[in-house]
């Protein structure tokens, strides 16, 4: 039997279609919340914008009360980089709007959404990699400051009169820390949305394919 | 608004129900992505203007749906593709059980891109209206259309 057999077929007896679904359930699935990746990523953003705009009030608040230069220097550096990434959050989500399935063929929908999923998931590395060198410097500066070194060159001048040994030491567990936090991401990220993303770009691949 | 989009979606269901029988396998798996393509079609509907028909409208959104819904599938071993149109396969006589069978479990094994083409053809749409919904050009479509036709016929040809 070959496809054009069951094309004669299907044409002259249509496969018979379930019942019309009822109304009352129409009208409950309408309202249900979507599983797509799409809407998916939108709630995601959304939280994570609300998370980062109470995050700032936060920083307002605390930097405001600081007392300590390298508190409020540092302070100012988490609202520089939370602005910074909101704006890119709120990129997102504004691109997120135009991937619509009724709007666009399956090859421009397919390519939109491998778009989507990318940015966000790379942006989400990036900023996951960019707040660990502020955490350590923090860290770094509460060690010191209970030793009451308040002004940066106090503080460098403590660390600096420590055994050679443990400063390496030190070093070493930051970059391992580090590379192990790289890592961990990268793989996180690929369980999150690496399987989603190498299925769109073989499909994008194939239709690609077909165009040579 | 939304009494209009229900009763459209009663009247052309049948559309939903073939994606979701071509793209999932298993009644739950079924009403799962059923309902995620009326969500989306509901979410959609206020820009559809009426430039086309409904069902093409449909159409487009069902398919850029199931293509992109690689939800892990709760699984139904004793699915047959064949169940999905029991009476499609009780009324005739001329083409045997097996035979249709074999032909949409052949088609269950293409890829996402190909079930669509199988699909928009089997429903009788023209190559240029095919190419618009797939984003390729006519000629790319009867070219594919060839291939596919070639696999399925190497997969039922497996099969016997």
């Amino acid at each position: 039997m070959e496809l054009d057999d069951l094309k004669k077929y299907w044409n002259q007896h249509p496969p018979v279609e379930s019942a019309a679904p009822d109304p009352a359930l129409l009208r409950k699935i309408i309202h249900n919340k979507s599983v797509g990746i799409i809407d998916r990523i939108r709630r995601s953003l959304v939280i994570e914008i609300i998370f980062c705009s109470l995050a700032l009030v936060g920083i307002f608040i605390g930097i405001y009360y600081s007392e300590q230069i390298l508190i409020t220097r540092y302070l100012q550096f988490f609202q520089g980089l939370n602005i910074v990434m909101m704006g890119i959050l709120c990129w997102i989500l504004r691109s997120s709007k135009t991937v619509n399935p009724d709007e666009t063929s399956v090859k421009n929908n397919l390519i939109r959404i491998h778009t989507l999923v990318s940015r966000f998931s790379r942006t989400y590395f990036i900023f996951t990699m960019a707040l660990f060198p502020p955490i350590f410097l923090y860290s770094m500066y509460a060690g010191a400051a209970e030793n009451n070194y308040k002004s940066l060159s106090e503080v460098m001048h403590f660390y600096l009169q420590l055994p050679p040994a443990f400063i390496a030491v030190s070093i070493g567990f930051i970059v391992l820390s580090g590379v192990l936090l790289y890592f961990f991401t990268r793989w996180y990220i690929r369980t999150l949305y690496g399987n989603y993303l190498d299925k769109l770009r073989q499909l994008i691949e194939e239709l690609d394919f077909s165009e040579q | 608004m939304e009494r209009e989009f229900i009763q459209l979606i009663q009247q052309h269901s049948g559309i939903i129900h073939k994606v979701c029988s071509l793209y999932v396998e298993g009644k739950e798996n079924r009403d799962d992505l059923f309902q995620e393509i009326t969500l989306q079609a509901w979410k959609s509907y206020p820009r559809f203007q009426g430039n086309s028909l409904f069902s093409t409208w449909l159409y487009r959104v069902a398919l850029n749906t199931a293509i992109t819904y690689f939800k892990q599938q709760k699984r139904n071993p004793t699915h047959h593709a064949a169940e999905e149109f029991p009476e499609l396969l009780d009324t005739d006589t001329n083409i045997k059980e097996e035979q249709f069978e074999m032909m949409y479990r052949a088609i269950a094994q293409l890829t996402e891109v190909d079930k669509a083409l199988v699909l928009l053809y089997l429903e009788d749409f023209p190559y240029d209206e095919i190419a618009a919904m797939m984003g390729i050009t006519a000629n790319h479509v009867a070219v594919k259309m060839n291939r596919i036709k070639s696999k399925l016929q190497m997969l039922t040809r497996q099969m016997l």
